[in-house]
């Protein structure tokens, strides 16, 4: 587990850790530049958790400004960009209930249309043969791999996005999540299985 | 490990989290085994496909809207008080504005209080130890007052000095007349009360014992019949239930407190063999002066006479005293002279009597 690859060099946690005693005297410049390094990261583990770019946006709005409002009690031992992950994924997951709440929760269609950022587009239909798949564009197999993510339990997605969009440790993510390494071992595994089985579905073959 | 189960750390596997050990099992099994190979490859190439997925861009606002919303929250948080105090607190922990609090006040206090004089100059050891030196080589007059000027001060002040003071007037009494007539505590006792007729009474032809003895009676003897004149304002100060006490302070009291026209301003005493003789020569040099005698006592061995005289004369009466006894005492220096009329009280002993 141990060369598992992290994220930060010590030069960035350095920096991150100058801005943040910064911020944490009132410095909002020193805080404006921790966003302006962290929001493209936050906004992408939104959207890829809840498959919505518009809520991504507001829960990173508020990912920033709960951290500001917290930020007294963040503490110079965790890196700043594990524990504003951590913020938004909470921020995330609250908000997909209330998501859920608002609209009952219809199970991924694969002829709903897909909202990309270019716009909502059609997903091409799952079939075996090989001449479809291979006019498939790239961009038409990130849509069916986002809309395989966006179909995991939440619990699953969750773990998906933060190791192999954002390659967070296992005990990173264990530490965010507030779960054993074990079980971000299982969820991991069963998450890609079901991504691996979603895309041979909709694909025919991932090769 | 069987099949299934490392089926199971194939993703594992992929990441590279699986002990050396497993690893080596794994890999053993995986080529022998086409299902396990085959969803690592499958599993490896979904991985493949979410790492290909883009990253989506944040809209050129967010930073902005976030910094706008930042500032909102610090402002609204950020209310009067904490504008005013909060960078002062910051620079000054509350710790050290604390201490510092303490620190003043308990200087305050200190000052205050004067905890350390209070201790240091125990009133009792310091009045006893004045008086006693007073006494015992007949202090000059001015220290009289001062003592009695201090005494009653330190009574007004804190009631732990008047309690002390009590004590030392409760000790201060000399024993009852006719059992101690010729005790020494009671000479020295009396001194400070004598003020500066002290010197003048030892040079008298009278011993210093017997002086005092009759002096006491004689001051007794006036007590009872005008307790009155002797009540002095710090006889009243020091409420003495005993009268042989109080027979003991007139002159002390006297000399300045002009409230009894009885009370005398001077004393005098004088020696001689025919007291009867002694006083009828006093009652002519106080005829001759225009004087008048106001009282005369009579006690065993010696007799009282108390006269009125203007003060302008009062050299002259001196003098005169002196054609009697030469070794009267002149009390020229002592008081701080006002004008009219004084109360002298002259006292003639015999000399046959008890000692020489």
């Amino acid at each position: 587990m141990s060369n598992i690859p992290t994220e930060n060099s010590s030069g960035a946690l350095d920096a991150d850790a100058s801005l943040v005693a910064l911020s944490q005297q009132g410095d909002l410049s020193a805080f404006e530049a921790l966003v302006a390094k962290y929001q493209k990261r936050m906004l992408n583990i939104a959207f890829r958790f809840l498959g919505d770019h518009d809520d991504a946006c507001e829960v990173v709005q508020d990912a920033f400004v709960s951290a500001y409002r917290n930020l007294r009690g963040f503490r110079a031992e965790a890196k700043f960009s594990t524990w504003l992950t951590a913020i938004t994924m909470n921020l995330s997951r609250n908000r997909l209930k209330r998501m859920k709440l608002h609209q009952a929760r219809v199970p991924v269609s694969l002829d709903a249309p897909i909202r990309t950022d270019d716009g909502e587009m059609m997903p091409d239909p799952p079939s075996g043969e090989p001449s479809v798949l291979d006019r498939m564009e790239k961009r038409d197999v990130q849509a069916k791999v986002q809309d395989c993510i966006k179909a995991l339990e939440p619990d699953f997605r969750e773990v998906l996005v933060l190791r192999d969009l954002q390659d967070y440790s296992y005990e990173e993510i264990g530490g965010m999540l507030k779960v054993a390494a074990g079980t971000v071992k299982s969820r991991l595994f069963r998450a890609r299985e079901s991504v691996k089985d979603c895309l041979k579905k909709s694909m025919g073959d991932l090769l | 490990m069987k099949h299934e189960e490392m089926r199971h750390k194939l993703s594992e596997f992929i990441d590279g989290a699986v002990t050396p050990g497993e690893k080596e099992t794994i890999e053993l099994h995986l080529k022998t085994c086409t299902e396990c190979s085959d969803a690592l490859r499958e599993l490896r190439k979904t991985i493949e496909h979410i790492h290909a997925v883009e990253e989506v861009e944040s809209p050129a606002w967010m930073t902005q809207k976030i910094m706008a919303k930042v500032r909102a929250e610090q402002e609204a948080k950020t209310g009067l008080w904490q504008r005013v105090f909060a960078p002062f607190l910051r620079q000054f922990p509350v710790q050290a504005v604390a201490v510092l609090f303490l620190s003043v006040t308990a200087f305050y206090l200190y000052t205050t209080m004067h905890p350390t004089k209070k201790y240091a100059e125990a009133p009792i050891e310091r009045f006893a130890k004045r008086e006693a030196d007073d006494a015992s080589r007949a202090a000059p007059k001015h220290k009289a007052p001062e003592i009695a000027e201090r005494r009653e001060k330190k009574v007004a002040q804190v009631p732990d000095y008047k309690s002390l003071d009590m004590k030392y007037e409760y000790e201060k009494p000399a024993p009852p007349l006719p059992a101690a007539p010729g005790v020494e505590a009671v000479a020295t006792r009396e001194e400070p009360a004598a003020l500066a007729p002290a010197p003048a009474r030892r040079e008298a032809t009278i011993p210093v014992k017997d002086e005092a003895d009759l002096e006491k009676r004689a001051f007794a003897l006036k007590a009872k019949k005008s307790a009155a004149p002797f009540q002095m304002a710090e006889q009243a100060a020091q409420k003495s239930s005993s009268s042989d006490a109080l027979s003991l302070k007139p002159q002390e009291a006297a000399s300045r407190k002009k409230q009894d026209k009885a009370a005398a301003d001077v004393h005098y005493s004088l020696a001689s063999n025919d007291i009867s003789a002694a006083i009828s020569k006093v009652r002519l040099i106080i005829r001759d002066l225009e004087g008048a005698v106001i009282k005369h006592d009579v006690v065993t061995n010696a007799q009282v006479l108390t006269v009125s005289l203007d003060s302008k004369k009062f050299a002259l009466f001196t003098e005169k005293l002196k054609t009697i006894d030469k070794k009267a005492w002149s009390p020229d220096s002592l008081f701080p002279l006002r004008e009219g009329p004084w109360i002298i009280e002259i006292m003639i002993v015999g000399n046959n009597p008890p000692s020489r």
